[in-house]
């Protein structure tokens, strides 16, 4: 029997914006696709390389499989994108790499307690820091959404 | 390793499904990285810490191997 596809439609005008800074930095590869850096410090010197390369290569391969979900036709004209549940878990690790990527390279500007609380004063970022903090929060509910879906008896923080 | 950046509710979602967590040991785990900015979630053969601490990486959660004192 065939897996149930989903459905997910977002707001176009609001999220279609967004692909131009999130799809270049889903389809960034090698150490550019980490969300973080890995800290190795116990990992035998001869295997961090190998290590580290396999965080990167997993990082690529979920961030590239988000932009593929949401780089379509459809989606610009409709907001609706359409994925499996196989892709529920990449897309989650997918949007986690991508808030770091933001946080670390466009809204360095913001106290990580104001990223915590998201009690953001749009008023004070540039346009710049605007979009990616809007894009931040698109995908932080993303997973929200996602979360409830993979596991809808958890508990609501 | 506590961040700012990943939600609470993942978090406790990548616990559960990595290693194995119930839900109240998830959140426990969770509300003290949050808390204390760490938690102990695993303690056993180097190996097996390994291969979580990766799997943890993976799921862009800055985990860390430590030695236990006298091990």
């Amino acid at each position: 029997m065939e897996a149930k596809r989903l459905e997910l439609k977002l707001p176009a005008p609001v999220v279609v914006p967004l692909l131009d800074l999130l799809l270049p930095l889903a389809r960034e590869s090698g150490d550019a696709a980490l969300g973080f850096e890995p800290n190795l410090k116990a990992i035998e010197l001869d295997f961090r390389d190998d290590w580290r390369a396999d965080i990167a290569l997993h990082a690529a391969s979920d961030q590239e499989r988000f932009a593929a979900i949401f780089d379509t036709e459809e989606f610009r004209k409709s907001g609706i994108a359409e994925f499996g549940p196989e892709d529920c878990e990449p897309m989650l690790r997918a949007a986690a790499a991508l808030r770091l990527k933001l946080r670390d390279r466009k809204l360095g500007a913001l106290a990580d307690t104001t990223l915590e609380t998201g009690e953001i004063d749009f008023g004070r970022l540039n346009k710049e820091e605007q979009t990616a903090i809007t894009a931040y929060m698109l995908l932080a509910s993303l997973q929200e959404i996602i979360i409830r879906h993979l596991d809808p008896g958890s508990a609501e923080e | 390793m506590n961040d700012p950046v990943n939600l609470m509710s993942y978090v406790v979602l990548v616990f559960k499904r990595v290693l194995g967590f119930s839900e109240a040991k998830a959140r426990k785990h969770m509300l003290e990285v949050h808390k204390k900015g760490r938690s102990v979630v695993w303690t056993g053969e180097r190996e097996r810490a390994e291969a979580y601490a990766h799997t943890l990486q993976t799921w862009q959660l800055s985990a860390q191997i430590e030695r236990v004192d006298g091990s």
